[in-house]
């Protein structure tokens, strides 16, 4: 199955007016931690330049912005999820090139997550894995370098980005649920994807922040 | 508040999220913190992280999805949202009825994990 094109979030922005950027930048900080809950009235944003934790939370999101830098990081997948392991990156785990595809329920399978075989926890629509190591890191690097500026101001905000891409060729291979929506028992029907999933994190507490990949995967469904 | 320190980069891009439609907004919230999870407390652990940083927009996926749940829907609409989007199977009850108390324990723990961050 290929996957139908997708906007990745960093492609063709819809900004709105300056004003709305405004109020939007104002809720950031009305949001941000720590500090300012949400049962603050809008009263409050009036006195909020004063306000100590909203001055903290723009701070700290102009510092994550800052020190993540105008330079995308590169990422190797391998070596980002050995690192990262502790703050729950798992492409390798879940999606890595070398699970196997077909179900054997003696051992985890890209097919057995459709049917929730044990290790997996829940039966899932659409499982899949890369088709190798060097699509996943050329594919995730290339998103990451043509959408950093996107990555970035996500990153800065609340240190999570999320997003889907149709990388143009096929990188992943797996199944989806052919009984899905009702149409039938549950039943794996061999896919092959064009479409990625990704999500990148800031490491919690980082000074300077630190980015990393939680999983970026081929998605079988957008 | 004086927001012109704030890069031009950052409010564009704060301006096109929040300027999306409530269904996608469900969808991102989806793609992001569901599809990929094992289990409901993987949700809440990486929706928890996020909180303590900033609920922006975990309060923006909140309203949309009570937006979603309030108003009526194409059928067919929540079950794509939770079997597609959300990649998590309901077997039990393959409904928008079945999806709709999918959604609603999601809806319930963004709500939990922001009133924490409060």
């Amino acid at each position: 199955m290929t996957g139908r094109p997708r906007r990745a979030y960093g492609g063709s922005p819809r900004a709105g007016s300056v004003a709305q950027a405004q109020d939007s930048a104002a809720e950031v900080a009305r949001a941000g931690r720590p500090g300012s809950g949400l049962s603050r009235g809008s009263d409050d944003v009036a006195s909020a330049s004063t306000a100590n934790p909203d001055d903290v939370a723009m701070r700290d999101v102009m510092r994550r912005y800052d020190q993540l830098g105008d330079e995308p990081p590169r990422f190797n997948v391998a070596d980002n999820d050995a690192a990262y392991n502790t703050e729950g990156a798992h492409t390798i785990d879940r999606h890595g090139p070398d699970i196997p595809l077909r179900r054997d329920t003696t051992g985890k399978t890209i097919e057995g997550r459709i049917y929730g075989d044990d290790p997996w926890q829940k039966s899932a629509t659409a499982s899949y894995k890369w088709v190798d190591p060097s699509t996943m890191n050329r594919e995730l690097n290339r998103y990451v370098r043509e959408n950093w500026t996107a990555i970035r101001s996500d990153l800065a905000v609340d240190e999570f980005h999320e997003s889907t891409f149709d990388a143009g060729h096929r990188v992943g291979q797996g199944y989806y649920n052919k009984g899905m929506y009702g149409a039938g028992p549950r039943e794996a029907e061999y896919g092959e994807t064009s479409l990625v999933r990704v999500r990148i994190k800031v490491v919690a507490g980082s000074d300077p922040a630190e980015p990393f990949i939680v999983s970026a995967f081929p998605a079988g469904l957008g | 508040m004086d927001t012109s320190g704030l890069p031009e980069a950052v409010r564009a891009r704060i301006a096109e999220r929040t300027a999306l439609p409530a269904i996608d907004k469900v969808r991102a919230l989806l793609h992001g913190y569901v599809s990929d999870a094992e289990t409901l407390d993987e949700i809440r652990r990486d929706l928890r992280s996020t909180a303590r940083t900033n609920t922006l927009f975990l309060q923006q996926y909140l309203t949309a999805l009570e937006t979603i749940l309030s108003e009526p829907q194409t059928p067919g609409t929540l079950l794509r949202l939770v079997e597609g989007d959300g990649n998590w199977g309901i077997d039990h009850d393959q409904t928008d009825g079945g999806a709709a108390v999918f959604l609603a324990q999601l809806a319930q723990l963004l709500r939990d994990v922001i009133a924490e961050a409060g």
